[in-house]
């Protein structure tokens, strides 16, 4: 009936396979999480098509855009406390041009993540801010003619880790 | 030592699910750690794929050509309505329908000849018959010549599709060609569609805007 030493050496394997289950998990997991995921560029797009399809409808630039205190994130619902507030880690700049004249503008606050974009393109550094520039024509009726304007948008984005509301 | 036996039997049992257990894990972490070498998704960034990000850009150009005005005919006319009126043509009369079985969208594919031929037989007038040819041959032309002006970039080609014609637009220039020829002359591997659909009496058809982006010189 002396079965004492017996289980004592099926106890010690035991704590082996558990211990080697637990680091097998303990190892997943912090795997999974020491990963980051970068959005930047996909979130830049996403609100670049957003602000397109918001000043745009059915290919004609919305004559909104022209009326006297236009506010594009107003208009388009886009979170404008984001884009204004110190330190802000989110870009977006919209631009209407008439036969390469500048008739509408909006720039956002932080005019160096823009810098920082368009450097990047040029000199290589750690980690530059991604974004989208988005480039579309769109069709505005004037005193009964149809004419094309060029819409230029751009969002950049430095922000990681963080979960920001847009709208 | 023999009432042990039972307990030494399954001690030896975890001793070797140890083992096995241990070299799962084993290439479980390898599996893990060549993915985190090799695979795109662990490079840290989730990309587009490139048409996934123009094919919204590319319906709202559609858009943009579909509602762009023209001289048509000697007036003023949208892309969509020259289409539509030089389509709707063909569906009022049932002889064409039969021709291409009531798929509009292969009418591209029926000759000059086979057209004629129907037409011929529609009107008794032989010269009634070739007057309304001619001029849905200049329709034709005309919007040919409207999306040649058009879909002109230096960087973009076009592929151009509704039942009339089908081609691609390069640089100001037309090739008349189907898609699969025109899959051939492009360069690249993403190629951004956007189509809208036409209606008139209950027979629909398609118009095509497929857009690639040269990858050679300064467009690259």
């Amino acid at each position: 009936m002396n079965k004492v030493g017996g289980e004592k050496i099926l106890s010690i394997w035991w704590f082996f396979v558990l211990a080697l289950v637990s680091a097998g998990v303990v190892g997943g997991v912090f795997l999974f999480y020491s990963f980051d995921l970068d959005v930047r560029e996909v979130e830049s797009g996403i609100m670049v098509n957003r602000v397109y399809d918001c000043i745009g409808s059915n290919g004609f630039l919305r004559e909104d855009v022209f009326l006297d205190g236009f506010d594009i994130y107003e208009y388009c619902d886009i979170n404008k406390e984001l884009f204004y507030k110190n330190g802000s880690e989110v870009y977006l700049e919209v631009e209407v041009f008439d036969l390469g004249e500048l008739v509408f503008s909006n720039y956002s606050r932080n005019n160096d993540l823009k810098k920082s974009y368009d450097i990047s393109s040029e000199v290589e550094f750690k980690d530059p801010p991604k974004g989208f520039l988005g480039s579309e024509v769109f069709l505005y009726r004037e005193d009964g003619e149809i004419k094309n304007m060029d819409v230029k948008v751009v969002f950049v984005s430095d922000q990681k880790g963080e979960s920001l509301h847009f709208t | 030592m023999i009432n042990k036996n039972a307990q030494v039997g399954s001690t030896v049992t975890w001793m070797a699910a140890f083992v096995v257990i241990f070299f799962l894990l084993i290439l479980y972490f390898v599996g893990v750690g060549f993915l985190a070498g090799t695979a795109k998704i662990f490079k840290n960034e989730v990309r587009y794929i490139e048409s996934d990000i123009n094919s919204l850009a590319s319906q709202r150009s559609m858009l943009v050509l579909l509602n762009s005005e023209f001289n048509f005919l000697g007036s003023k006319s949208s892309v969509r309505n020259a289409i539509e009126e030089s389509v709707n043509f063909y569906i009022d009369d049932d002889l064409y329908l039969k021709l291409v079985s009531y798929n509009l969208d292969e009418l591209s594919n029926v000759d000059m000849s086979r057209k004629s031929e129907v037409l011929l037989s529609v009107f008794s007038d032989s010269d009634e018959a070739v007057r309304i040819q001619n001029e849905n041959l200049e329709k034709e032309a005309e919007l040919r010549n409207f999306l040649m002006e058009e879909l002109n970039d230096e960087c973009y080609s076009y592929f151009f599709k509704f039942p009339l014609f089908e081609g691609s637009f390069f640089k100001g220039e037309y090739t008349d060609v189907n898609y699969d020829s025109y899959k051939l002359t492009i360069y690249v591997d993403s190629l951004s569609k956007s189509f809208v659909d036409f209606e008139y009496k209950g027979v629909s058809y398609k118009v095509k805007l497929y857009k690639a982006k040269s990858i050679a010189g300064d467009c690259k």
